[in-house]
């Protein structure tokens, strides 16, 4: 059972950017981790893209199609859906639902499993959104067995205008 | 700053210097634990650091009922001691799962709520009751809409398993300042809740 985070590193950006890295946050000192993000504010068309790319050994995102992933869309005012794919260049994190917000678009609290060991990476989160697509409960493998040293927020479209993370190590 | 888990006395003296070396006690710090003490129908955080933490995390054990089917782990938040209870102040997209009959597997929405609930009433017979945990986010941000993320599991008033997961929103940008758990009717007959921020979160 866990007994304590360990904070590794914290990401703040305020500049319009389309995509923001967490580099060499894993190590083999845990074998999980735990990323929190609150702070993320969208410019764009609305119902955006969030996705997450892994970073591998030498800080590169990884873009082959390696990502499977499947979750439970929660809303608010309408039915709950089900998304989910494999071979996928990208967890997409947030399907094309994400406002354009200076609110608050969404937080995350999100684990991460054996990032650093030579295996697959296996990774859960569970999503709140300001839209009335509100949130998902999600889980994903990088199915390619090799050592992942950090993370990538992205989106496909549109401006990340504010946005801060932080990785923890789990004792 | 980052590291690797492995602190140098360089690392220490750099970290003391951010503000970020805590020794080896780790970043989950614990605000305030409330538990059972005489039957009470709710329990109010109202010094929850906001200031000081994106990310709360709070967790509810033995959260037990007087009386028979009824709620015991509702939210609401209180903005510069006000207690926010309006009739559409929440939002709610819950999963809930159960071995009721009637129930099953069943969605519960709603964009506008007095409360954050998160699951059916819970029984007062032995063995009944509930516990889960939530994430609380931007709490202490007044440019921020105040996210919740929650799971929690128990048993119903007939002894049925049950549970939910669910993300919720209070749509206004405050500073929360306060925490309340309470239940819909009547008082606890047992409770043990602690809260938490989680250190450097963002």
């Amino acid at each position: 059972m866990p007994t304590s985070f360990q904070f590794i590193k914290s990401v703040k950006t305020n500049n319009s950017v389309t995509s923001v890295d967490m580099t060499d946050v894993f190590t083999t000192k845990y074998d999980m981790y735990l990323l929190t993000f609150s702070e993320l504010d969208i410019n764009g068309a609305g119902a955006e893209n969030i996705d997450l790319r892994l970073l591998d050994s030498s800080g590169s995102a990884i873009t082959a199609s390696e990502y499977d992933y499947a979750s439970l869309q929660l809303r608010y005012g309408s039915s709950f859906t089900q998304d989910r794919a494999t071979g996928q260049a990208q967890f997409l994190m947030g399907a094309g639902y994400v406002d354009a917000t200076s609110v608050g678009a969404g937080s995350v609290v999100a684990y991460f499993y054996s990032p650093a060991s030579a295996s697959y990476t296996f990774f859960q989160h569970q999503q709140v959104n300001t839209s009335s697509h509100s949130g998902q409960k999600y889980i994903g493998v990088h199915k390619s067995a090799e050592v992942i040293t950090g993370i990538q927020i992205r989106v496909d479209s549109g401006t990340i205008d504010r946005f801060g993370a932080s990785m923890y190590g789990v004792l | 700053m980052s590291n690797t888990g492995i602190f140098s006395p360089k690392d220490i003296n750099d970290l003391t210097s951010f503000g970020q070396w805590s020794g080896m006690a780790g970043q989950l710090e614990l605000i305030e634990t409330q538990s059972f003490a005489i039957p009470v129908s709710v329990v109010d955080f109202l010094n929850i650091k906001e200031d000081q933490y994106n990310v709360h995390f709070i967790t509810l054990n033995t959260m037990k009922s007087e009386g028979d089917n009824q709620e015991v782990i509702n939210f609401r938040f209180y903005e510069n001691g006000v207690l926010e209870d309006g009739s559409n102040t929440y939002e709610r997209a819950r999963q809930t799962f159960s071995n009721i009959p009637s129930q099953n597997f069943s969605e519960s929405r709603t964009t506008s709520d007095s409360r954050i609930g998160t699951c059916f009433g819970t029984g007062n017979a032995t063995g009944e009751g509930m516990g889960g945990y939530a994430y609380f986010y931007n709490l202490g941000d007044k440019t921020k809409y105040s996210f919740c993320t929650a799971q929690v599991t128990g048993l119903s008033n007939d002894a049925h398993y049950m549970g939910s997961f669910g993300s919720y929103m209070m749509k206004q940008t405050s500073v929360v300042d306060g925490i309340r758990v309470y239940k819909n009717s009547g008082n606890y007959s047992n409770f043990d809740i602690s809260l938490y921020g989680i250190r450097f979160s963002s």
